[in-house]
Formats: C-alpha cells, structure tokens, sequence
C-alpha cells in the first residue's frame, strides 16, 4: 500500500533557522519542498504577509562553489583509487572540509594519487602498443643482429600479404633498381596472413624507397611515437626489451597506488561525505522562505511521523519552532512522494515494480496483485516439480549465501515463491522433467498439458479474463476515490461489457444457459451506447483491445506446452543413443529447457502484468521518497 | 484433402505470426541493444519492450490451435 503523506510547514523565528535545517537533518524524515507558488490574492485582500525565498548570497554562494569543487575533485579521486585490501595500516588524515587548509592538503594528495594514475595509464598504454608489435618482433628479432653493426644505411620493415608473393618479387626487383643492387631483403612469416620484411638499403636511397612503397599501397611498419627518430633496428631492441620491463614496472606502480589507496581512500571517502552534507543542508537554505522575523520550511513526511517530528521540534526550541500539518490539495498529488509500505512476504515483489515509475500518490500500489499472480503464472508456465525443485534449491542458495545483497534478497524471495508455485502445478499436471513422474507413480491431477491444449487454454483465458476484469475493477474503484465521475462509468460500463461478453461465449461453448447468453447479448448494445456518449466514438475499440488483452494470456498456454514439449524431447533423445551419450544429451537439453523455462515465464509473467494488467488502472509518475537526512 | 487444408490453414496462420514476431523482434532489438548501450539502466524496460509483439505469434498459435482442434 501506499503509505499516507502529510504535507507540513515548519514555522520559527528567523535567527533559528540553522539550528532547525540542522535538527531536521537529523531527524532525517522531512522531505524538503521548495517554496510553492501561491494564487495572486484579489485587489481588494488584506495585504498578506510577504513569504520571500531565501537567496544564497556572499559567504554561502562562495561555499556552495567551493564545496561543489571539492565535492567533484574528491568523486573523481575515488573512482581513481582501487579499493584498499587492506585497511588496517595507518589512515591519512585529512583537515575539515570546509577550512582552507583542506584545499591545500587535497592538492598535495591529488597530485600525489594523479601522478601515479599517470604513470599507470602511461606503462598500460605502452604495453598494449608493445604487444600489438610482439609477434612482428617475435619473427624479426632473430634478424636483427645481422643488421646491427651497419650505420650507413637504413633499415625500412613493411608488412606483405603472404597470399600474394608477387609483391614482394615487385618490390624487390624496384629495390634493386633504386640502389644498384645494393641492398639486403630479410623475410619472415609473421602469421597466416603476413609476412615482415626487413630491407637495408643505403641511407641516400632510403627516401625514394619510401615513396615506392607508398605508391604500391604496402605498409611500412609504422612504430609508435614515442620511439620514432631512431633507427628501426634500436627501436625494435628497445620495443623487445620494454616487453619484458613494463609489467614488474606496471605492478610496482599498481602497489603504491594500492598502498596510497590503504592510506587515504577512507579519509578521502568521509571527506566527500562532509562535502555533501553541507551542500545539502546549503541547498536546504536556499529552499525555505522567509518574512522580516520568521523562517518558512516546506515538506512531505509520513503522517505518522508529523507527531513525532512536532514533538522534537517543540522540545528541541522549547515552543519557538512549530510544526503545521495542511490538507494534500488535488493539484499537488503529482508532487507527493510516495513511499510503499507492504506486509514481508509481499515486500519483495516491489522489486517488480522497480522497472517502472513508482505509482502516483493517491494511486493504487500493485504490489500485492504482483505478488498473487505473478508466481500464479510462472508457475502455470513452467509447471513441473523437477525443474522447481532445481529453481528452489538456487533461490535458497543464492538467499544463504548472500548473493546480491539486499537486491538479491529480493529476488531470491521472488523466485522462492515462483519455484514454489512450479511444483504445485507440477503435481496438478503431474510433471517431474517432463513425463519421468509417470515412473514415480506421478500422473496428471489437473490435466495432461501435452494433451490436453484446449482446456489448458480455457485455463489460460479464464486466468487472463479475471486478471483483466480485476483491472478494470481496480481502475473503477480509483476513479471513485479521485470522485472522477465520467472515468467511473466508462470503467464500470466496460466491466459490464467484457462480463456480458464472457457470458455470451460462454453460452455459446454450452456452459451456462442459451437464454443467459441471449440476455447478455441484448443487455450489450445500450452499454455500447453509454460507453460512446461517456467517453467518446473510440470508445468501442478500447473495449476490443481489453478483449484482445485476454487472448494474450493465451501465452501461459503457449509457453506451458513448449516447456513440457522440450522435456518430453530431452526424455526421448536419452534413448536414441548409447547410455552415456544419451544421458549426457538429455542432460544438457534439460539444462537449456530449465533456463529457458525460468527466464521466458518471468519475461512473460512481468509482461502480463505491465502491459496488460497495470494499463487498466495504473497511474505512474510518483516521486520517489528522498528525506533531507545524513544519507542523502 | 479438408484435413490437409486445415493442417496448412494451421500452419499458416502460425508461420505468418511468427514472421512478423520476428520482424518486429528484430527492429526493437536493434533499437534495444543500442538504447542499452546508452543507457543500461533501461535493460529491464527493453526486455519487456522486446516481449511485446510475441503477442502476435501467441495469437497466431491460439488460432492454428483453434483450427485444428475445433476443424
């Protein structure tokens, strides 16, 4: 449900107002609301007493600014440090954040903490542009020696594709044009598509050398930057020997980043939050109002705080600072947050919830309608006692360990409940990986899904049809509460119309009597005809997409037969082979069966739910609950 | 020859649906894979997103079943 929301003032005299921001930082319940626009007052009204919004001015503005900057400075630090292993060595201690001498102090650990991050990036950096080499340096190494003593000539590496030799007969035969036959041509495959050449030639002709290869379109090994301006054969030695350097240097660098991240990622961390604290309760400022001699706060909190709240603030200034508690107008609803309060064993399907935006205050909550269908029609989908069995031995394990969080545990409840739901309906449908039941004495209670499609089917459109009739109804109980009259009987005329349909099919399938259906469908026209004067010619085929919606639940068939289909293949691929094999087939057929059958039933289940069930009587655009407190 | 007409009238009806399932299927998770990227918060909405034109196919098999049970 969605918990009651009081909308307060908090009124005091002017020179209190730090002290009571400070208070109701603490107390951390009040959600903070700037100052509102009120209606102009009419010409002939009393002159009212003028409520101005406090500016941030002079000292404030500049602190603003400067913790912003600190704020921005320390946020980018952390993301730089690792997360310390060990934290019991000696701590940094770092200065208020709010004194001057903070600055400098940061200053001379963000260039400490920066110039390492530099020297890290820089040896990563280079590490990669040296294993992009590493197999080119690997088949010319061995080359090098040979070249070495020469300083009269120049050495050019290109690159060749191997699947066209007749490059390098071109390039050859051009090269000993250029240079007279002074030359020396090295080759080696590189890997299965190149081959490295190395090509001494003498130094006056290495120009020209360069302008051919370009103009054959082939590749001279360009080197990175940084060991440019030397000749190819020291830069390819150093390229070999910086291989083998960079990573102890790399892992140097990255224990002291580690062991300044020991040192001052905690100091650095309670640093950032002092600077957001005081930002917040610097913007908490900026939102209150004021008079000549008294300060105006506005919020939202829980109702069943305000007393609470009054209490302390009455205590706290001995009466001067007072709490008023003012009726939600209408117009405001898209402004209260909203915050979900629901019993432990629902709580968890909020979860659901979260892929949306929350519901609008004053709306219905969903939650507990989540929580009763959406393990209905998981189950009805997966429906089968061995894969349940293996989805609630995860879920609990998953819960046990931790896994997750606090998310995790949600998740963990979901999918207990949905695990839950997949072995009842694999007893009622007596299914144990697919037909194995059958050798433990487990046959269909309910019905056999693999064969019996159209009552599965009438099962899942009867579903469909009291989910969707539950929707309408919800939406109509909505609109009678928010007094929306014309929306209440469009809602209940098209309640009346799929119930009058539902009975007309139903005569027409011989379940209840002819006349009873012969009356529905008269009783039909002079509801059309309200829900068009109601809400307009559309109005009719908004009926037959509500229609539609309940052939859409028609997929908790669908997805139940193909899970049990794929069961039954697994079963019967283990008896085309030998044993082993066959074991080990179905097996893995199993396995992909049971993640599919978890992921698509709960894509399908939420979908259900979001498009066609929440599209009756869902209102989103709720604001999320964030109190002015310590944690924000 | 009415029983293979069915069986074709089936078939089609099923292969047609998935046609255009996988049709749509395929522009929306083209459109999702790059909203992800932009925005990984989105992931859940996109999968929902990329479940609704199974609707078609689902309806598709309602019918093809209808066909054949009911013909």
């Amino acid at each position: 449900m969605i918990v009651r929301m009081s909308k307060v003032q908090v009124l005091g005299p002017r020179r209190l107002l730090p002290e009571t921001i400070e208070c109701l930082h603490t107390q951390g319940v009040l959600q903070l609301r700037s100052l509102p626009d009120e209606p102009a007052a009419p010409a002939d009204a009393r002159p009212a007493v003028r409520v101005r919004k406090i500016p941030l001015a002079g000292a404030e503005l500049t602190q603003e600014r400067s913790l912003e900057e600190i704020s921005r400075r320390l946020q980018a630090l952390l993301l730089v440090l690792p997360v310390p292993r060990d934290t019991s060595g000696e701590s940094g201690v770092l200065p208020d954040v709010a004194s001057p001498a903070f600055a400098s102090e940061l200053d001379s650990v963000e260039s400490e903490i920066r110039a390492l991050n530099q020297r890290r990036l820089a040896l990563s950096e280079e590490r990669e542009i040296v294993g992009r080499y590493e197999r080119l340096l690997t088949a010319l190494f061995p080359l090098l020696p040979a070249l070495a003593e020469a300083t009269h000539v120049e050495t050019v590496g290109i690159l060749i594709r191997r699947d066209r030799p007749e490059a390098l007969r071109l390039v050859e035969q051009e090269v000993a044009r250029i240079t007279g036959g002074a030359y020396s041509l090295l080759f080696r495959e590189v890997d299965k598509e190149q081959a490295g050449v190395l090509l001494t030639v003498p130094r006056e002709a290495a120009h020209e050398l360069s302008r051919l290869l370009f103009e054959q379109g082939i590749s001279e090994i360009k080197l990175p930057e940084r060991y440019s301006g030397q000749p190819l054969v020291t830069t390819l030695s150093l390229l070999v020997r910086r291989s083998r350097e960079i990573p102890g240097e790399l892992r140097g660098v990255e224990a002291e980043l580690l062991a300044g991240s020991g040192r001052w990622h905690e100091p650095l961390r309670r640093a950032q939050r002092a600077a957001q604290e005081r930002l917040a309760k610097l913007r908490a400022l900026a939102s209150c109002g004021e008079t000549e001699h008294a300060f105006v706060i506005w919020g939202w909190l829980p109702s069943e705080r305000c007393a609470a709240l009054a209490a302390v603030l009455e205590q706290t200034f001995r009466g001067k600072v007072s709490l008023f508690e003012h009726a939600i107008r209408e117009h405001e609803l898209g402004e209260v947050p909203v915050v979900l309060r629901n019993p432990a064993l629902i709580r968890p399907f909020e979860l659901l919830l979260s892929l949306l935006s929350p519901p609008r205050y004053g709306s219905v909550d969903p939650t507990p309608f989540l929580a009763a269908f959406f393990p209905l029609f998981f189950g009805l989908m997966l429906g089968d006692v061995g894969y349940g069995a293996v989805l609630l031995g995860l879920a609990l394990l998953a819960r046990a360990r931790g896994w997750g969080g606090e998310l995790g545990r949600s998740a963990t409840a979901v999918a207990t409940a949905a695990s839950l739901s997949a072995i009842v309906f694999g007893v009622l449908f007596g299914e144990y990986f697919g037909g194995l039941g059958e050798h433990f004495g487990l046959h269909p209670i309910l019905f056999n899904r693999a064969e019996a499609v159209p009552a599965f089917l009438g099962l899942a459109l009867a579903l469909g049809a009291t989910h969707i009739l539950l929707g309408v109804a919800l939406g109509l109980w909505s609109a009678l509460r928010h007094g929306e009259k014309e929306k209440a009987i469009a809602k209940a005329t098209t309640l009346c119309l799929i119930l009058g349909a539902l009975v007309v099919a139903l005569a027409r399938l011989g379940y209840v009597p002819a006349a009873l259906g012969t009356a529905a469908l008269v009783a039909l026209a002079p509801l059309l005809v309200v829900l068009i004067v109601v809400e307009g010619v559309l109005a009719p085929l908004e009926v037959m997409k509500t229609v539609g919606n309940v052939f859409s639940y028609a997929r908790l068939m669908a997805l139940g037969i193909a899970s049990v289909m794929l069961a039954e293949v697994a079963n019967r691929m283990a008896g085309y082979f030998p044993v082993v094999v066959g074991v080990t087939v179905a097996l893995l057929l199993h396995a992909v069966n049971f993640a599919m059958g978890c992921f698509s039933p709960a894509i399908q289940a939420a979908r259900l739910h979001y498009v066609e069930f929440f599209d009756k009587f869902y209102e989103d655009g709720g604001r999320p609950y964030e109190p002015f407190s310590l944690a924000s | 020859m009415e029983k293979g007409l069915l069986m074709l009238s089936a078939a089609l009806a099923i292969g047609f649906s998935s046609l255009a399932t996988a049709w749509a299927q395929s522009r929306i998770g083209a459109a999702g894979a790059g909203t992800i990227a932009e925005k990984p918060e989105l992931r859940g909405t996109v999968i929902i997103m990329l479940a609704i034109p199974e609707t078609m196919v689902i309806l598709g098999f309602v019918i093809a079943v209808m066909i054949l049970f009911r013909g």
